[in-house]
């Protein structure tokens, strides 16, 4: 079954930068973990009197972010690789555009789930490290994923979380098929109208709309930020949206003859 | 086993004339199995079907068979069928046309002899 | 049976493929010979959908071939351009051959690439021009599928490995037949192991038939100018070459041996010579 294969090597391709990405984090992890020990264990002396005042009852999420923004970037640019070297190396071995890219979404959620996973066991093993800090130090700390957060239900912030990844891809998966079927004129014009149109919206907007768009794209994003089945079905638009104009773009797109 | 080409007679009646000749001198023994299509069509770089035709040409000849799942064989006898083909070859191509010839430069019947036999004298 | 139908490949405003009607039957050796341009590779890339044809449809057993994953797992094609990662190694490059295509005999293939020499340690990115085709032909000659298109199989190949190429692949069709298709310009080296020979110029499919009757279309004479010239006479001739006092013709029309005076040479055509004729008339115009 041609799909399984094409799934299993664009899966393989990518293994190795989800590895280096697992070990990285795994290594920012103990240097976070030997930087918490130099703040609370040396410089915050138990029964000492330095009053670190609102940073007592330290809620570390705010600086553990970092690793959902970092997961993010990361899954940005692992949509983006290997796009044409995979699409010419499954299509001299018979794999139709078609499988091609559903295999690719299908290792897109492999991805997701993969990462996910790692920053699952990369919060438990924190909170561990910091309740072992906590009995030396009689602090309480606090941490938390950007995701899991208080009264929110675990299960659907962590599919929201899940498909924030997924969508994440598909929009690095967008940009570099959009860039292969580009020629060299379309390469320089794309990113020139965009910086142009981000830059000029707004200001054009705000001075003679009243800031209509940038109000309505606010409210868009704090509705998609304020329940996780708001957040999910915001990012499953933009797979949608995103995946079908990848498709749209690579279903007609030829292997490009080098001579 | 040598083919030419560039001639104008097809490469298979080359092939299976070949054959012929390893056959009558003994190269191909009597009994004994003869190259497969595979080994004739990679070495003579030749498409295996136009060693197939002209294989088939000496089954039909008799000259040689296939055994099934084993491969083609000398027919016993075929040293002697070749020869006796050859004979007649060779009077019909050679003996005729001297003959003729001969006649057209006025040489007679006994000119023509006494040739041949200081000929096979030498 | 593959079949090419109407198959029309239009770029902004040159016409690479024009109308072209083929087909290749199961288990036999084809030739696709056409000049550099003529629309060969054009030609074989629409069949597997690398690129798309403007209009006109390619079929296996009467399906479409494009897009169709069932279908292109009966065709392999072996292009000029080598579509494997540059950092793959070679004998990475074999096993993920064999997991696309189960078929795929890596026994085989180990053994014909120690006979060519070719390191299975080694980089795609590594490789040289010769090694590189060398590879491609391994892969080819070992995937077993029931359709292998072979375009410029031979490319930077030196003498020992182009022979040893002919040989495998002649071996391997006698033993296990398959259709191969050889899309090539070295038409010398292939007009003895092709069966049927498709000739292409400028986008246009000009003839497709077997081999063996091509040639036998016509025939060569060669001689004393002035012999030559008197036979030639209100004959067929497609082309006159002449060295000194030596020329040679060759001759539309079936041959008469009986018609042919003793002082001039007949032979076969030669399928080099007479594509040159076929296929640079156009030019001149």
């Amino acid at each position: 079954m041609n799909f399984s294969t094409a799934a299993k090597y664009q899966f393989h391709d990518g293994k190795k930068s989800l590895i280096v990405f697992g070990i990285v984090m795994a290594s920012l992890l103990v240097i976070f973990i030997a930087i918490c020990l130099i703040v609370m264990v040396w410089i915050d002396v138990p029964g000492s009197s330095v009053d670190l005042g609102e940073a007592t009852d330290v809620d570390i999420w705010q600086y553990m972010q970092f690793l959902e923004v970092t997961s993010v970037i990361f899954l940005a640019v692992f949509g983006m690789c290997s796009y044409k070297e995979n699409f010419l190396m499954m299509t001299q071995n018979g794999v139709s555009r078609k499988t091609i890219f559903l295999s690719r979404a299908a290792v897109f959620g492999e991805a997701a789930a993969l990462v996910f996973a790692g920053c699952v066991v990369f919060y438990y093993l924190t909170m561990i490290v910091l309740k072992i800090i906590s009995s030396i130090n009689g602090e309480k700390y606090l941490f938390r994923l950007a995701f899991w957060q208080p009264g929110t239900n675990p299960i659907s912030s962590s599919l929201e979380m899940i498909i924030v990844f997924i969508a994440v891809m598909f929009v690095g998966y967008f940009i570099t098929v959009l860039f292969y079927r580009m020629n060299k004129a379309g390469k320089i014009a794309v990113p020139i109208a965009l910086l142009i149109l981000l830059n000029t919206v707004p200001i054009v907007d705000s001075m003679l709309n009243d800031g209509r768009i940038l109000t309505i794209a606010g409210n868009i994003i704090s509705w998609a930020a304020s329940t996780p089945i708001n957040g999910i079905i915001f990012d499953l638009i933009i797979i949608a949206v995103f995946g079908c104009a990848s498709w749209l773009i690579m279903r007609r797109a030829p292997v490009k003859r080098v001579n | 086993m040598k083919i030419n080409y560039e001639s104008e007679k097809p490469i298979f009646m080359q092939l299976a004339e070949e054959i012929e000749n390893a056959v009558i001198s003994g190269a191909f023994p009597e009994g004994e199995q003869i190259p497969s299509i595979t080994e004739l069509s990679a070495t003579l770089k030749i498409n295996p079907a136009t060693a197939n035709k002209g294989v088939n040409m000496l089954v039909d000849a008799g000259i040689v068979y296939k055994k099934r799942g084993l491969g083609m064989f000398v027919q016993e006898g075929a040293v002697k069928m070749l020869t006796e083909k050859k004979k007649n070859e060779f009077i019909e191509e050679h003996i005729t046309a001297l003959v003729d010839e001969a006649k057209k430069l006025g040489l007679t019947k006994a000119d023509v002899l006494s040739i041949i036999e200081k000929q096979f004298d030498k | 049976m593959l079949e090419v139908k109407n198959l029309c490949k239009t770029y902004r405003r040159n016409e690479a493929l024009t109308d072209a009607n083929i087909r290749f039957e199961e288990n036999k050796i084809y030739g696709l010979l056409g000049r550099n341009g003529a629309g060969k590779t054009t030609l074989l890339d629409c069949i597997t959908g690398r690129i798309f044809p403007t209009s006109g449809e390619s079929l296996l057993d009467g399906e479409p071939t494009i897009e169709n994953d069932a279908a292109l797992s009966q065709i392999y094609l072996m292009a000029e351009q080598t579509l494997f990662p540059e950092s793959m190694r070679v004998a990475d490059v074999m096993k993920w051959t064999k997991n696309f295509y189960p078929s795929f005999d890596m026994q085989y293939a180990q053994t014909i690439s120690k006979e060519f020499g070719l390191d299975p340690r080694r980089k795609v990115k590594e490789l040289s021009t010769g090694y590189s085709s060398i590879l491609k032909c391994v892969v080819s000659l070992s995937v077993n599928t029931k359709y292998v298109i072979f375009d410029e199989p031979v490319l930077g190949l030196d003498a020992n490995h182009r022979e040893l190429f002919y040989t495998l692949l002649l071996k391997k069709y006698a033993e296990t037949p398959f259709t191969a298709i050889i899309s090539t310009h070295l038409i010398d080296e292939v007009a003895n192991l092709i069966e049927d020979v498709i000739i292409i110029d400028n986008g246009h499919v000009m003839t497709q038939q077997p081999c063996e009757e091509l040639l036998a279309s016509g025939y060569s004479v060669s001689g004393k100018a002035a012999d030559v010239d008197a036979f030639i006479q209100g004959r067929n001739v497609l082309s006159a070459d002449q060295i000194g006092g030596l020329k040679t013709a060759c001759i539309m029309e079936k041959p008469d041996r009986s018609q042919i005076p003793p002082e001039l040479e007949i032979s076969k055509l030669d399928l080099q010579k007479l594509f040159v004729q076929m296929t640079n008339t156009k030019e001149s115009v």
